[in-house]
């Protein structure tokens, strides 16, 4: 292991040395900085041998021998003798073998590479496939156990940093198109078929950025060819990925156009309507799925009865759900009339196939306009009615009821009606679904609905196939404070989704604003920039790490993962895939051109008709 | 007000009428004693100082078969170089130390090596006295300071050697080579050295300005310079040093070794703040200074090993 080429300096014994930190005094020649890997070797009195392993986490330098600042210019006039004395502080991420002593004082320290470095990250322990993370200061890609990301032994992967720097989200479609898109993925997936019955869902929160990653990124080309190892082509190949480019299993979904009541075209403006589909939910599937429990999600509402009426109007409209007679467009009828046999468990009548019947027997609701009308009307026929359906609670409380589904018709409104089909899990991979457009309300309900239904079809069907949901602003979804079903549903999927298959890579600028649940229960914890005012919520990051993170510049990331002690920072290389309109218009008209140029060659070459000429 | 530091004693101790005084003779200007200001000099180009250190670290007795008592020391000493150049921060070359033990009355007595890599050379002085002993010492120090004067000396460097040329005068065969530039740098001024009205004029001395050479008894040129400020509260030979070139390198020598000496020193001088003899202790020496101790290890280290290894000896003694 001691290699003369390798040795950066001796353990300091002018100081202590133990078994988690150490700091090296560095030999004038060597060239150390942050986050280098080094080893020691230390002989034990007893003969054995173990050797430490390390990140230097500080670096420090003095004149040995100046006691006063004004000493410095001392040194420097060439009137005080001293001494340039370098030093790095690491801190231990492994003992090999398991025996935990600290470093001898003096002891030579070498960097840590080839074996030593897979020692150092644990790689050797990874036995059962390992997913990069990034790439560590000297481009050598840093991993983390596949036990740990596919739920095996962990899962979950917690993201955070301010907007705009930290590029979490950048940082997700990194990790996933890793495992959705290259080789190496598809063997951590367990095979083709194994990656074929992957599916992930990515919230689109900003623009219409994300509708744009099935195209390729025209900053790549241009970026690649950078001097050294700033060239993304050539930190793509370092991380095992030879020819990276955009991801090719997506399906892309927005809202419909808000202006085109009854039809279904989405509401974009940097894409093709073609390419996106429309996604909604028919009044059926509102009513079975229970979708009502998400219009209801705001903190203020759940502190007061109103969440109770919301639970008795939803089991009411499940009690009374008729099909309209000879519709298949998902339009249903309340019925006036409910015999009282009739179950009040919400569960078990929404599994119940719904009869068919005439629009006459009671209200018909084709849209959400209809649900507010049947509230109106319910309102309007006295405490009998109300009582019925709201159960028996206080006026105002109803009251209150009525005033939040009448707010929501103009928010979730447009994302109720018939013909409308909800996100599918067909066809691709990667499903992208564009909430950006949307009030914060109809976001929380779309995120409701959508996890809703992944967590229930995957109630019983083991881990496998995995599913991924990749959720920005997370702390919208499950704040720190308050109650909301859609927090206990993504508190349940922090617990218990890992041995689900349910694995949530959510981002937050700040995780002291989300439920502790979910960074907890998350085996990877990430951050980029961090607020230097937030730092104090990053126990897992040492302070120097919590400081140094508050200058990360875009694209450094810290990762902590729970078979590595110590978090790593990593750089993740530029995507090759579009994450704005802007990265792929300019490549649209590369792309024009290029077809326009082999349209002229194939004239020039053909003559003209080369269409006649076979 | 005397600048030195308590401890270290009086930089003038110099009474004009003691019988100590002697009366030099003033062999530049005619004999006329007047100041000199050297044409300010670039930096350095080979500029060194030569200093040691030394430490007592134990007191010994050692009673003999015949009930006699007897005396001795554990010490240790260092000696080195500070060099200065034009265009390198100033490096500190030859550090050599050593340890010794020192017993009066003609003979001399081993400590045993200490498994931690302790060892003393063992030496005696003759007679009863303790100052002999740490002489002794102190002349090892001296012979290490003159080896390391006289390579430098050699090697072409303007060598400056902290303490008077005196003492170390027959270890060095430099001093007696012809062009060799070597300056003694005397601190303290234990007696006069001038006529009396020569002697009044020396603290009329400006900082940079050195006197007229004189030619002391011993063999050597002499010349007085300010080589610092020592503050508005300080007496009027504070700051003021003996600069002395030993004769033999001859006189135009002399002359241009004390001029370069003269314009280069006052830079080295420290501000009063930084060091306990400032400013006439120049840094480099102070730092050198320093750097020996600490290379001589702790002494609470070293008296710990000499207990250690008298323990061992004793225990011999006695069950033989």
């Amino acid at each position: 292991m001691t290699d003369a080429q390798n040795l950066i300096g001796l353990v300091d014994g002018s100081t202590d040395s133990d078994s988690r930190t150490f700091h090296v005094v560095l030999d004038p020649e060597a060239v150390v900085q942050l986050d280098d890997l080094v080893a020691v070797a230390t002989e034990l009195p007893n003969g054995r041998r173990v050797t430490h392993y390390g990140i230097v986490t500080e670096l420090r330098s003095r004149l040995e021998g100046a006691e006063f600042p004004s000493d410095t210019a001392r040194f420097a006039d060439r009137t005080l003798p001293a001494e340039h004395v370098r030093r790095a502080e690491v801190r231990v991420l492994r003992v090999v073998p398991e025996f935990f002593v600290s470093p001898h004082a003096g002891s030579p320290v070498v960097r840590a590479t080839g074996e030593d470095r897979e020692q150092a990250l644990f790689e050797d322990e990874m036995k059962r496939g390992k997913l990069p993370l990034g790439l560590d200061a000297t481009g050598a890609p840093v991993y983390a156990d596949m036990r740990f990301v596919d739920g095996r032994s962990g899962g979950h992967v917690s993201i955070s940093g301010i907007s705009g720097v930290a590029t979490k989200t950048s940082y997700a479609l990194f990790l996933l198109y890793q495992l959705l898109e290259t080789e190496q993925g598809m063997e951590l997936l367990g095979g083709r078929a194994g990656r074929e019955s992957v599916r992930a869902f990515v919230f689109n929160t900003k623009g219409e950025d994300l509708l744009h990653i099935d195209r390729p990124n025209s900053e790549f080309a241009r970026k690649s060819g950078a001097q050294g190892d700033r060239d993304p082509r050539k930190q793509w190949e370092a991380l095992g990925v030879s020819k990276p480019g955009p991801f090719r299993s997506v399906r892309l979904y927005a809202p419909r156009q808000s202006d085109s009541a009854g039809s279904a075209v989405p509401g974009v403006r940097t894409r093709n309507t073609a390419d996106v589909a429309a996604y909604g939910w028919t009044p059926e599937q509102f009513v079975r799925e229970q979708l009502l429990q998400f219009c209801f999600t705001s903190e203020d509402e759940r502190s007061t009865q109103v969440g109770f009426v919301e639970q008795q109007f939803r089991i009411q409209l499940l009690r009374r759900l008729k099909r309209l007679a000879g519709d298949n467009t998902g339009a249903v009828v309340i019925a006036h009339h409910v015999p009282s046999h009739v179950s009040y468990n919400p569960d078990r009548l929404a599994d119940r196939e719904p009869d068919e019947a005439p629009a006459g027997d009671g209200h018909l609701i084709r849209d959400f306009g209809d649900f507010v009308e049947l509230v109106e009307r319910i309102a309007s026929e006295g405490d009998e009615a109300a009582n019925e359906w709201f159960g028996h609670t206080q006026r105002g409380t109803q009251q209150a009821f009525f005033r939040r589904i009448l707010r929501l018709r103009r928010h979730i409104g447009p994302l109720i009606g018939c013909g409308l089909t909800p996100v599918s899990q067909e066809n691709a991979r990667m499903h992208v679904v564009d909430i950006s457009t949307l009030h914060d309300d109809a976001q929380r309900f779309v995120v409701g609905a959508l996890l809703e239904r992944v967590w229930r079809e995957k109630q019983g069907t083991g881990r496998d196939p995995l599913r991924f949901v990749v959720l920005d602003e997370l702390n919208k979804y499950a704040p720190a404070q308050g109650y909301s079903p859609l927090k206990e549903l993504l508190v349940d999927i922090a617990e218990r989704g890992r041995s689900l298959g349910v694995l949530l890579v959510g981002a937050q600028q700040a995780a002291s604003a989300v439920a502790q649940a979910l960074p907890r229960n998350a085996s990877l914890k990430v951050a980029g920039r961090l607020d230097a005012g937030e730092s104090d919520a990053y126990r897992f990051l040492t302070t120097s790490l919590r400081e140094r993170a508050s200058r990360f510049m875009p694209g450094t990331m810290v990762v902590s993962q729970p078979v590595v002690p110590e978090p790593i920072p990593v750089r993740f290389p530029f995507p090759p895939f579009a994450t704005n309109s802007d990265e792929a218009a300019a490549d649209e008209v590369k792309e024009e051109r290029r077809v326009d140029k082999i349209t002229a060659n194939l004239k020039a070459f053909g003559g003209p008709d080369p269409g006649l000429g076979l | 007000m005397e600048p030195f530091e308590i401890s270290h004693g009086a930089g003038f101790e110099a009474q004009e009428d003691t019988p100590e005084a002697v009366e030099c003779e003033v062999v530049e200007d005619g004999g006329d004693f007047r100041a000199h200001r050297p044409a300010p000099a670039d930096r350095p180009r080979r500029l060194c100082f030569v200093d040691g250190v030394m430490r007592i670290e134990a007191r010994l007795t050692r009673t003999g078969a015949d009930g006699e008592t007897r005396m001795g020391l554990a010490g240790s000493w260092g000696a080195g170089a500070a060099l200065a150049t034009a265009d390198r921060p100033v490096e500190v070359a030859h550090e050599t130390t050593g340890r010794a033990v020192v017993f009066t009355g003609g003979e001399a007595v081993a400590l045993p090596r200490h498994a931690a890599g302790w060892r003393w050379v063992p030496s005696a002085v003759e007679g009863e006295d303790l100052d002999a002993a740490r002489g002794h010492l102190r002349d090892t120090m001296r012979a290490a300071e003159a080896g390391i004067a006289e390579r430098l000396c050699d090697a072409g460097w303007l060598t400056v050697f902290d303490g008077p040329l005196h003492p170390v005068r027959r270890g060095l065969a430099a001093g007696r080579k012809a062009g060799a530039r070597l300056v003694g740098y005397v601190k303290t001024h234990h007696r006069r050295m001038l006529a009396r009205e020569q002697w009044r004029m020396v603290p009329a001395l400006a900082p940079g300005e050195r006197s007229s050479l004189f030619e002391t008894k011993v063999g050597l040129y002499a010349s007085y310079l300010r080589v610092g400020e020592a503050g508005p509260w300080a007496g009027a030979w504070a700051g003021i040093v003996r600069l002395e070139v030993p004769a033999e390198a001859g006189r135009d020598v002399a002359t241009a070794a004390v001029d370069e000496a003269a314009g280069w020193l006052p830079q080295f001088a420290p501000p009063l703040h930084r060091d306990a003899r400032a400013p006439v202790n120049l840094t480099p020496v102070a730092g050198l200074e320093r750097l020996l101790r600490r290379r001589l290890g702790s002494p609470r280290m070293a008296q710990r090993a000499v207990r250690e290894v008298v323990r061992e000896l004793n225990q011999e003694r006695r069950t033989p």
